[in-house]
């Protein structure tokens, strides 16, 4: 009989030593168990431990005498010790968890040189026979849903509480040929084996813990593998007696994630902020609008700049021509005055001409008539004014007369002397 | 897509619970024949989910493995506002992996750790839960390996109508809607509505039919997704009986469907 043993943790223990599962067997008996510690449940690798050796050590095959084979070991298990965390909230889980008690399947198997097999169960640990035409006996659970179906482990608490009862057992008896294979699986591998019977071929052809290795890497990066605590037995009862253990190496152990803690993007920005940073966007975007602006003032500022000097420089301009082409009214005012000044003279002159002719002809008028008369004469000449025309028609009349006068309306004293010399000799005449 | 039957939750590949929590002025009555106040009953009960989350993340080593990770909105603390529910040293932060989540409670309480106090104060603006929420789904889909990791899961309670779902509810309705496209290779996101009651009435355990209920309860129905096969088994576990294609709402439900609710809701 060759007996192999294939383990492999689950990644997320890292190593070997915290895999769950535990085997015992005897050659020498031809006994095997294997137990799947939960998670879920304390110290449950140490549970399942015990009661493998012990069934290994008693074989028992009815479920009543295998309840009391059981419930005698939890004191085994209870009085192992155990440090609890110095973390309080982690020690009080350790504590709950404690006293929840152990829990793991089990399943105890007898090879009988009479080619039969005596299997007993509780949980969804498995056996598969399989025989050289391929064809496959499993038991107890021949799908994988009554397998996820199962509820039933054998838990320390609820041994000693008698609240495990032969029904939560399966047993059998199995007759097998000796070319036939026959193979316990722990429930992650026993639900993939049940999916893909193939796979139990894979599975035989694994001979080293490179093979197993790959063979879980591969199931488990394709999803078709659960990720767990891989365990199997496989005994050929036909082969020459050989025993291999492939687990892994001491000094194996798979990477260990470095933790990351997720933060939720969209959540995590407190809203203060988000207000915080929409007010800064405002203020930002009006301050872009504000330099905007400015620039465009600027431009038009530079533009109103230019006008401006524009502006100014037409009006220097404008008045240094309104200067250098002012009219020059002082000169023309001088000018003015000059000849206003011209007319003057010549005006007081002529006044004075007029002046000395009346002065002279007031001497004759004074040497020819009587006082009275030149009284009279002097009244009338002096109310008698004389025209223009009238000087004029006069003048004409005495240079008729032969008087060596000019006709031009200006009546002087020697006009006034040749008129009354005129008039005498007229008077003569008459 | 692949077969989420074969997906383990682990801490490489870890799933999202986002626990949506009604704070307004309504939470601060009775819950049913509790003697607490709803919201007390409310912050009791996330309290204890997530140390049951804790305990299924526990390794038997005691070491914790980051195989969830939480995010709780509350809604209705604050005027018109949801926010991350966190407190502590843990406030301002949206999603918590469960291991800093044990590295800092609030307090203890009974020798247990508790990190969410009871709030009723407002109104109740669950849309904007829900925007957030569908905000952070979305983030965390995109980030790292989670497309290949167990779809989030929304968890919303409860115990009135929203203040800010616009006529007719369009604007609830159009956030569930986008919420319920986000998806992973696993799946789409699930949303799980719980109505509480202050009232002993008729229960609606997860229907699959639209319940003889008020328009509102009718609407929360309608935004619930589908429980999935998870869900549905431990629901048959917990003693609901459920038909197909019972969805995960529950109207009218009590302290003990609350905490049940939240297990069912919470993937194992």
């Amino acid at each position: 009989m060759s007996i192999k043993i294939l383990q492999l943790h689950k990644r997320a223990s890292y190593e070997y030593k915290y895999i769950q599962d535990r085997y015992a067997f005897s050659s020498d008996k031809s006994v095997f168990a294997l137990a799947d510690g939960t998670t879920q449940s304390f110290n449950s690798e140490l549970w399942a431990e015990i009661i493998t050796k012990r069934f290994v050590s008693s074989p028992n095959y009815s479920p009543h005498n295998l309840i009391s084979l059981f419930k005698e070991s939890v004191s085994a298990y209870k009085n192992a010790k155990f440090e609890f965390s110095t973390n309080p909230a982690k020690a009080s889980l350790e504590r709950a968890k404690q006293s929840k008690g152990g829990t793991a399947t089990f399943i105890g198997v007898s090879i009988k040189e009479k080619k039969s097999i005596k299997v007993i169960s509780c949980g969804d640990t498995n056996l598969f026979l399989l025989n050289n035409e391929n064809k496959i006996k499993t038991f107890p659970f021949s799908d994988i849903h009554s397998l996820d179906a199962n509820n039933h482990f054998v838990n320390t608490e609820v041994l000693l509480q008698n609240g495990i009862d032969e029904s939560f057992f399966k047993n059998t008896s199995l007759s097998y040929d000796q070319s036939d294979t026959i193979i316990l699986a722990t429930d992650a591998l026993s639900r993939l084996v049940l999916k893909k019977p193939d796979t139990l071929k894979e599975l035989l052809r694994i001979q080293t813990f490179e093979n197993l290795l790959e063979f879980c890497l591969k199931k488990w990066e394709t999803k078709e593998l659960e990720e767990d605590d891989i365990s199997a037995i496989i005994i050929a009862p036909e082969n020459n007696n050989d025993i291999k253990i492939i687990c892994p190496p001491n000094k194996f152990e798979f990477p260990k994630e470095k933790e990351k803690e997720f933060v939720p993007a969209s959540l995590t920005k407190p809203k203060s902020n988000n207000t915080l940073n929409m007010e800064m966007n405002e203020i930002r975007n009006q301050f872009n609008g504000v330099a905007k602006d400015m620039h465009h003032l600027k431009a038009k500022l530079k533009l109103h700049e230019i006008l401006l000097m524009v502006t100014i420089s037409l009006l220097m301009v404008n008045l240094l021509m309104m200067y250098l082409l002012r009219p020059k009214v002082n000169q023309s005012i001088s000018e003015q005055s000059n000849s206003a000044n011209l007319i003057e003279k010549k005006f007081d002159e002529t006044i004075k001409g007029l002046q000395s002719e009346m002065k002279s002809l007031n001497n004759i008028i004074s040497e020819t008539i009587t006082p009275n008369e030149s009284k009279e004469k002097e009244t009338d000449n002096n109310n008698k004014e004389i025209t223009k025309d009238e000087a004029k028609k006069r003048q004409q009349e005495l240079k008729n007369a032969g008087y060596n006068l000019n006709d031009d309306g200006i009546w002087g004293d020697q006009s006034e002397k040749a008129w009354q010399e005129y008039l005498r000799n007229k008077k003569n005449k008459l | 897509m692949h077969d989420i039957r074969n997906l383990t939750i682990s801490s490489t590949n870890p799933c999202l619970i986002v626990y949506l929590i009604d704070q307004s002025y309504s939470m601060s009555e009775q819950f049913g024949n509790a003697s607490h106040s709803k919201a007390f009953e409310v912050a009791e009960a996330i309290n204890d989910i997530i140390y049951e989350v804790g305990l299924r993340c526990i390794g038997s080593g005691g070491e914790l493995k980051n195989r969830f990770e939480i995010a709780i909105i509350g809604y209705g603390k604050e005027k018109n506002s949801a926010q991350s529910g966190w407190e502590g040293q843990l406030a301002r932060k949206w999603v918590v992996s469960i291991k800093n989540i044990f590295e800092y409670p609030l307090g203890q309480q009974n020798d247990k750790p508790i990190w969410i106090k009871p709030y009723a104060e407002q109104d109740t603006p669950m849309t904007e839960a829900f925007e957030n929420a569908k905000r952070l789904c979305n983030d965390w889909i995109n980030w790292g390996n989670h497309r290949d990791c167990h779809p989030p899961i929304i968890i919303n309670i409860t115990d009135g109508e929203a203040t800010d779902a616009g006529s007719s509810f369009t604007h609830l309705i159009n956030e569930t809607q986008q919420i319920k496209q986000l998806r992973t290779n696993y799946g789409n996101v699930n949303i799980l509505n719980i109505h509480i009651s202050s009232k002993a009435g008729d229960k609606s355990l997860f229907p699959d039919k639209t319940p003889s209920i008020d328009r509102f309860g009718k609407l929360l129905f309608d935004i619930s997704t589908p429980l999935d096969e998870n869900m549905i088994r431990i629901a048959l576990q917990k003693g609901y009986r459920l038909n197909d294609g019972a969805k995960g709402y529950v109207f009218n439900g009590n302290a003990s469907d609350l905490i049940n609710f939240l297990n069912i809701g919470t993937p194992h």
